[in-house]
């Protein structure tokens, strides 16, 4: 019952944060608030019984990947950002997105039938073996992705000299 | 707490798409992805749940690597892109090979 409460309390912000991190003006305040955001994810997660992801997610997005935003912003400057486009395309595509996840939710509601059993421990011993026993291909296939990613970041960041 | 996770998941990635084709700052549309990342995985999660599985969570782990290597690459993009035209305006992201 706790659990329950605080999950929710926790998607609730996660929800208002994430509506913060779009409508801010100012480029630092939407990290803070993705930051925000990434903390109550961890909490649900924790909240879910997957204490390694929650684990992960604290330490990969809020300590990497926010900081990450952050020292970028500092480096190069947030920069000026007009008023919103509003073309066409603009209205359309986020009207077309609401009547889709609206449809998807009903149909998942409809047909799905979720029963709310025990919920299974998902603690790093399992997370492991189903890592190295099951998905081992994928999980060399990651690291490749990884070293690549970061090959492509250089070649990007270094400063040009031509 | 399964049905809780399945609309606020869905929520997240829904204000994470809005907000994609709303704003202009290059780097504000890499937190919308990554808003929308986190919601996608908050329903992997919540349905893995709902199997009384844990394969989900594996699932999600490659999702967060994926994730970290895209910011990583995006982020280098936009640093690029201030260098060679001074602005992180989406709408004048032309030509970013020359």
């Amino acid at each position: 019952m706790v659990e329950k409460i605080i999950f929710f309390i926790a998607g609730i912000i996660a929800v208002f944060s994430s509506i913060l991190v779009i409508l801010n003006r100012k480029v630092i305040y939407s990290a803070y608030s993705l930051l925000l955001l990434m903390i109550s994810q961890s909490i649900m997660f924790f909240c879910f019984r997957s204490t390694y992801l929650g684990i992960v997610q604290l330490l990969v997005y809020a300590g990497g990947v926010v900081v990450l935003f952050v020292l970028v912003l500092s480096l190069i400057g947030s920069g000026e950002e007009g008023f919103p486009s509003f073309r066409w395309w603009n209205i359309i595509t986020p009207i077309l997105l609401i009547v889709f996840l609206i449809s998807l939710t009903y149909s998942i509601f409809e047909t799905l039938k979720l029963e709310e059993g025990r919920i299974i421990q998902a603690s790093a011993e399992r997370l492991g073996y189903g890592l190295v026993l099951r998905n081992a291909l994928a999980f060399e296939a990651v690291t490749l992705l990884l070293i690549s990613a970061l090959i492509g970041a250089i070649v990007f960041g270094r400063k040009r000299d031509d | 707490m399964i049905e809780g996770g399945i609309i606020i998941g869905l929520l997240l990635f829904l204000i994470g798409g809005i907000g994609f084709f709303l704003r202009k700052n290059f780097i504000i549309l890499l937190m919308c992805i990554e808003i929308m990342l986190a919601g996608a995985n908050l329903v992997i999660v919540s349905f893995s749940k709902s199997m009384m599985s844990f394969e989900g969570d594996i699932t999600v782990l490659f999702v967060i690597a994926v994730a970290a290597a895209e910011a990583g690459v995006g982020l280098a993009i936009a640093v690029h892109m201030r260098r060679s035209r001074d602005s992180l305006d989406a709408d004048k992201m032309r030509g970013l090979g020359e």
